[in-house]
């Protein structure tokens, strides 16, 4: 990895705990996409939002939506949407079933700021549960309507 | 391989249709090792583009397809899908070679450990265009889904459609009014059932049934 390409250190865990605090709804969170010949829209982006646990890097944590693209070790992403932490819906009904979305701050030792969107199966539960089919893809679609383009992949 | 130009009564969506279906058939039986004889009858010229498609996505999946996999959104890009007289689309061959194409991406290709779409997705896929091709219902992007398998999306307006062909052979649906959740209706089905499902996703998308209704505010 060039010097270029290297985490920097501000976003190493560096021995620092998660930060289990989700107060500001305005915080966004970042996650990277790769694209390239076709243009990412709300229309689409479902394709790309993997259900149930959904990787995202927090705002507080990163000097700039880009800071997510250092989580791509093939360094093939190179644009990011994102999220309000107060858009994600608390919970997605798809016929008779609930799923809850929880945000949860799970730091990696190269990269602190590193966060999921989770299903869970209880509002106060952090355990990732696997819904159907169906409830993904209304969970995929849901938080695709909900995202924000921030930077266009090249 | 034969073609007999003729049947200048059929008219010219089934006669596409035909010629898309031939070129699928010999693609499938070619894969397969299989070179029964084709027992069809088209005009020529249409056969001939059938099999310049055909051979083209033989060419592509010879090969590693480039990362990032096309997919092609034409609602933006006004290059791209054209209208030809009578209605039809011209570039069908470019949807064809890109179904063919994504299976090759491999996995990982998000970067986030998503399956790559199987031969299975890719032959319901192509039998999907050419439904829709008879249909002139061409989708605005087509595309790997981190589901595993290959993903349509369709826009007519406030009309929205997403159509996955899961590598299970299930197909997963979406249809959707004025991008609202709470105004869509989401099912899934057997690939066995793809005329019927593709049916009821153009009828929506054609705004020949009402489809699901949106909320009240």
């Amino acid at each position: 990895m060039s010097a270029e390409n290297a985490v920097p250190h501000r976003l190493r865990a560096d021995g620092r705990q998660p930060d289990h605090e989700f107060d500001d709804p305005s915080e966004m969170l970042f996650r990277r996409i790769r694209s390239g010949s076709w243009p990412i829209s709300n229309d689409n982006l479902h394709f790309l939002i993997d259900v149930p646990t959904t990787s995202v890097a927090r705002e507080r944590y990163c000097e700039q939506p880009a800071d997510v693209l250092y989580t791509d070790k093939s360094r093939k992403a190179t644009g990011v949407v994102g999220w309000r932490v107060g858009d994600v819906p608390a919970v997605v009904e798809e016929k008779a079933s609930k799923v809850f979305l929880r945000v949860v701050h799970c730091p990696e030792n190269d990269f602190y700021p590193h966060a999921e969107i989770r299903c869970v199966a209880e509002p106060d539960s952090v355990t990732p549960f696997k819904p159907d089919k169906e409830s993904r893809l209304r969970i995929r679609r849901t938080m695709s309507l909900l995202a924000m383009l921030l930077i266009e992949p090249r | 391989m034969t073609f007999t130009a003729a049947a200048t009564s059929l008219d010219s969506a089934t006669v596409l249709h035909c010629a898309i279906r031939i070129a699928i058939d010999a693609h499938d039986m070619l894969s397969q090792g299989l070179f029964a004889p084709l027992d069809r009858t088209v005009p020529g010229h249409f056969a001939k583009d059938a099999i310049d498609s055909f051979l083209e996505l033989t060419e592509t999946e010879g090969q590693p397809a480039p990362f990032p996999l096309a997919a092609l959104d034409t609602s933006m890009q006004p290059e791209g899908l054209k209208r030809g007289v009578g209605g039809f689309v011209v570039d069908w061959p470019t949807l064809f070679r890109t179904a063919g194409s994504l299976r090759f991406i491999g996995d990982d290709w998000d970067g986030f450990g998503a399956p790559a779409p199987n031969q299975g997705a890719t032959t319901l896929a192509r039998e999907a265009l050419a439904h829709l091709g008879e249909r002139n219902l061409p989708p605005s992007t087509i595309s790997a889904t981190v589901e595993g398998g290959i993903g349509m999306v369709f826009r007519s307006g406030e009309r929205f459609a997403s159509l996955e062909i899961l590598n299970d052979g299930e197909l997963l649906v979406l249809l959707e009014r004025d991008s609202h959740p709470n105004s869509s209706t989401i099912f899934s089905a057997s690939g066995a059932d793809l005329v019927s499902v593709l049916d009821r996703l153009g009828n929506f998308i054609e705004r020949r049934e009402c489809g699901p209704t949106p909320p009240a505010g």
